[in-house]
């Protein structure tokens, strides 16, 4: 036998190892090295903080007094009657979402929990199944905390 | 004669058929799929269209209203023109362009912000290069000290990368 002959099955044994590292290298670590941000899905400040935090300092007018949205909804519950609060939710989520978007507004205070939505009104054929949510505390005439929180899917 | 008693070739003929060929795939392997995997793509394009639209939002240099305190969302009608805002987003040339439509109560106002790129606007409905976002904010709308309702769509209009 001529030298260095059994060297050879070695090499290609080591060439065949070296492809499967490579190939395994590639489904370990491949398709993970994608990265995005999603600003929307973190908490932080977006466009539907705004709009929470318009829709409560949206000024309404009850019989020539100047109040705010917030005003009103602690004012509903004090007096447990939501007609006004549910027509004029309504009208402004209808400007600020021109049945492009699907909203639900909800108000708790100590476990009773009043909610608004056009779920049912509008056809909506987005691609996301997820709501975006911002929430916001306020206070009731009393001093209690009501807990606000608006959700979308545009 | 020498064989190899494994492939039962002769040592020169396992070289060329065997050795040859793994290491041109290995070449191919390594320079069209692991090289070409480990680059990490980071996608930022969403995050900077928020960081305008907020900039736009919160900033007292560009949209939001100040009467002491800077009100975030608020949005102070005599700011909402082209030159100002152009300069507090800091946007020209082939940046990134934006469109303004602000309607409230009865008015419809409209500005466009670095229109090098903004002018470029009809290309984001095609598969090209460019990368748009287009959402509608609820604002406040400050007029002559009244609060007026409105909605403000912000098209934001910019190169992929």
């Amino acid at each position: 036998m001529r030298k260095g002959i059994g060297q050879y099955p070695m090499f290609v044994y080591g060439l065949i190892i070296l492809v499967l590292t490579l190939i395994l290298a590639l489904i370990l670590f491949g398709p993970r090295l994608d990265f995005s941000f999603s600003p929307e899905k973190n908490e932080g400040y977006g466009s539907l903080d705004i709009n929470l935090m318009n829709y409560l300092r949206t000024p309404v007018i009850i019989e020539n007094l100047k109040f705010s949205m917030m005003d009103l909804i602690a004012y509903s519950f004090s007096n447990n009657d939501f007609t006004l609060l549910q027509e004029r939710t309504e009208n402004i989520f209808k400007l600020a979402y021109q049945d492009e978007c699907l909203w639900d507004i909800s108000f708790e205070l100590e476990g009773d929990k009043k909610s608004f939505s056009n779920l049912n009104e509008v056809n909506f054929k987005g691609e996301r199944a997820e709501f975006d949510s911002a929430i916001a505390v306020i206070p009731t005439l009393d001093g209690k905390a009501i807990n606000v929180r608006l959700k979308e899917i545009c | 004669m020498i064989y190899l008693g494994l492939f039962n070739l002769k040592t020169e003929e396992s070289l060329l058929i065997l050795v040859v060929p793994i290491i041109f795939l290995s070449l191919i392997l390594v320079l069209f799929l692991v090289i070409p995997s480990t680059y990490s793509k980071l996608d930022t394009e969403e995050a900077t269209h928020a960081i305008i639209r907020n900039n736009l939002l919160y900033s007292r240099n560009c949209l939001a209203y100040e009467n002491g305190n800077v009100i975030p969302g608020l949005v102070d009608i005599n700011k909402f023109n082209p030159d100002r805002l152009q300069k507090c987003l800091g946007l020209k040339g082939d940046t990134y362009g934006v469109l303004l439509d602000l309607e409230y109560g009865e008015n419809k106002k409209n500005i466009e912000i670095n229109e090098v790129m903004s002018d470029r606007v009809n290309f984001c409905l095609s598969k090209g290069s460019f990368e748009c976002s287009d959402e509608k904010v609820y604002v406040l709308v400050n007029e002559n000290g009244e609060s007026i309702s409105g909605v403000l769509d912000i098209i934001i209009v910019g190169f992929k990368k």
